[in-house]
């Protein structure tokens, strides 16, 4: 018998073992993610139903006096203290208006970026934008807050004369920084999948470069770049180092994106560490959490929703807004 | 959804400006707005503050929250507007003022023998937990921090030692058993970490039977370890709440004991260039919590 054929007939089967056994690990790692999804959605929930449902929890809070003003008029944050204040709507205005900002800055550039990368840029030059961009999402969060917080804040502050140096505007500019890269991606990834044809045509009708880019691939990638859009913003929502380092913290209820705010996600991680277990406070922060993490996902679904609706529309079951020959 | 985006930019650009404008230059030194800086509430520093300065009132809504002293150092060395505090040990590139306990008792600077002495108006003890009273190695480590070796230590580290009346005379120690390594853990205040690290190695010199590890994670942590029976010893920069001590008791069937190990005093800073030289506790109070909103209005002292 010549040793190579029985090796031979020996590793065929093992070959085949191997392979089920790599396929097998792929699959449960997949499902092991989803678990994990579940699971950090159970134990949240499971912290925060008692807002709902604890008597003792309600002594102190409700669901009521988280949303309506105190009997003073007055909204504040002040979980500790002799009377515990919890009110919402602070926090809900500071994350909302450094989520603002960092749209209004990150998501024109981010955008214009990837029209340029994928219509204008020639080739040498967008192998240069696409990876620096990329590399920047690759940026830890708490070096961009320590940036913000050491350099921005004192720019700004010379600049601009701001009374607070940790502001919205100084926290939106990092936080358009963590927000740039992934809009970027996603943005330029949609407009890239646009078919050649549309471009094709649109120039031999006449058009030049910049029509073509701005009416015929931009409306076809349209749904695709909104959700760039949206996905930046569930991680401007959900982000947490640079709101916590840049934004100076203070539960102030007020539009002025110079002043300094409190966001959710800040809020959670700078008292969560030394909360009293089981108390009230504690219930109310895994109740922001839950907040929050709904929030996310449902921008995230929104999202990735479009995302597919861009699939369908460019392989052909609806050609609306591109009418080439 | 463009034109919607784009009058909101427009919007919101004309009324940055609009607001900017008469802040540049000369009226940004003399508006005397207070900036005021402070611990995040889960700190043991903020809530010493909130008890013994404030009374217990709430802070201001304007008050920013930074995470960690350094931070509250660096914003206010960064902003000749800004006052903050923590804790003496880490003052640098800012200047810590005389305090005055009311408007009538003298300044006192923030040092050693003022702290120790108690004259200082605003200092606070550093504790030990444990549940029901220690007994064996857990004891004698206690009993040794608190003496005389332990507070040298204490000292040599940044912290500052506890009042001669308030310390332990730690028990002979007791000769090696020979068997196994006894260990002991302590959990609890990121502050007191240091100085329990400290502790724990020149005690294991001297005591080689017994292994001490220290882990921080924040005087609540450490405090629910304590409850949960995960840990021996608790450090804790605050003193135990009562709900905290209920707990225990529920759970573990003992009261909760205290030791006092060592002290902090807190210091109150203001940027290097600014006029004010002393503050009483009082004004402080006022400035926490939003009565008093501009420099002027602290009188002479701040011009």
């Amino acid at each position: 018998m010549a040793p190579p054929r029985s090796d031979d007939l020996l590793i065929r089967p093992r070959a085949r073992l191997v392979e089920r056994g790599i396929e097998l690990a792929i699959r449960s790692s997949a499902f092991i993610v989803i678990a994990a999804l579940v699971l950090i959605f159970v134990f949240v929930g499971k912290e925060a139903v008692p807002i709902f449902t604890s008597a003792e929890v309600h002594e102190e809070v409700t669901i009521g006096s988280m949303v309506a003003p105190r009997a003073d008029g007055a909204f504040s944050w002040q979980p500790v203290s002799m009377v515990p204040k919890y009110s919402l709507l602070p926090l809900l205005v500071g994350t909302l208006k450094v989520t603002f900002v960092a749209l209004l800055l990150g998501l024109p550039v981010a955008v214009g970026a990837a029209i340029f990368t994928s219509e204008f840029a020639p080739q040498a030059a967008r192998e240069l934008v696409k990876p620096a961009v990329e590399l920047l999402a690759g940026i830890p969060s708490v070096v961009i807050g320590f940036f913000a917080l050491m350099v921005l804040a004192t720019w700004l502050q010379d600049a601009f004369g701001f009374v607070y140096r940790l502001n919205a505007i100084t926290a939106g500019i990092g936080l358009a920084l963590a927000v740039i890269p992934i809009v970027y991606t996603v943005a330029e990834d949609a407009l890239s999948a646009v078919p050649q044809t549309f471009r094709d045509g649109s120039l031999a009708l006449g058009a030049n470069r910049w029509q073509t880019a701005w009416r015929v691939v931009l409306p076809a990638a349209m749904p695709g770049v909104f959700a760039a859009c949206v996905l930046g913003a569930g991680r401007a929502i959900g982000e947490t180092m640079i709101v916590l380092m840049a934004s100076g913290n203070a539960a102030m209820l007020s539009l002025d994106p110079s002043t300094s705010f409190r966001s959710f996600s800040a809020t959670i991680a700078a008292e969560l560490g030394e909360v009293v277990h089981g108390s009230a406070h504690y219930h109310v922060l895994f109740f922001l959490g839950a907040f929050l993490f709904v929030v996310t996902f449902l921008l995230n679904l929104l999202g990735h929703w479009y995302i597919g609706r861009l699939r369908d529309r460019l392989q052909g079951k609806s050609r609306r807004p591109a009418r080439s020959p | 959804m463009r034109i919607v985006l784009l009058s909101a930019m427009v919007l919101f650009v004309a009324g940055c400006g609009k607001r900017e404008e008469p802040q540049s230059g000369a009226a940004l030194a003399d508006d005397g707005i207070i900036v005021t800086y402070s611990r995040e509430n889960n700190s043991g520093t903020y809530m010493y503050f909130k008890e013994h300065v404030l009374d217990n009132a709430d802070f201001a809504t304007n008050v920013q929250t930074l995470p960690g002293t350094a931070a509250v150092i660096n914003a206010v060395s960064k902003d000749r507007r800004s006052i903050g505090y923590g804790g003496i040990g880490y003052i640098k590139g800012v200047r810590a003022l005389p305090v005055r306990k009311d408007a009538a008792s003298p300044a006192v600077a923030p040092s050693l023998e003022n702290v120790v002495s108690g004259s200082y108006p605003i200092s606070r003890f550093l504790y030990f937990y444990t549940i029901g009273e220690p007994e064996g190695a857990v004891k004698q480590f206690i009993d040794w921090t608190r003496g005389e070796e332990g507070q040298k230590i204490c000292a040599e580290v940044g912290y500052y030692p506890l009042p001669a009346d308030k310390r332990a005379t730690p028990g002979a120690a007791s000769a090696p058993a020979g068997g196994e390594k006894q260990t002991l853990t302590m959990k609890g205040s990121d502050t007191m970490v240091i100085l329990g690290q400290r502790w724990a190695e020149h005690y294991m010199q001297k005591q080689s039977d017994v292994l001490v590890q220290v882990t921080g994670g924040g005087s609540g942590t450490g405090i629910a370890a304590l409850i949960n029976g995960s840990t021996n010893i608790c450090q804790s920069s605050r003193p135990m709440k009562p709900k905290e001590r209920e707990q225990a008791k529920a759970k573990r069937g003992k009261e909760i004991v205290e030791f006092a190990v060592a002290m902090d005093g807190l210091a109150v800073f203001v940027h290097e260039s600014s006029p004010l030289q002393e503050i009483s506790v009082p004004q402080l109070k006022d400035i926490y919590t939003g009565k008093t909103q501009s420099w002027r209005d602290l009188g002479p002292a701040a011009k």
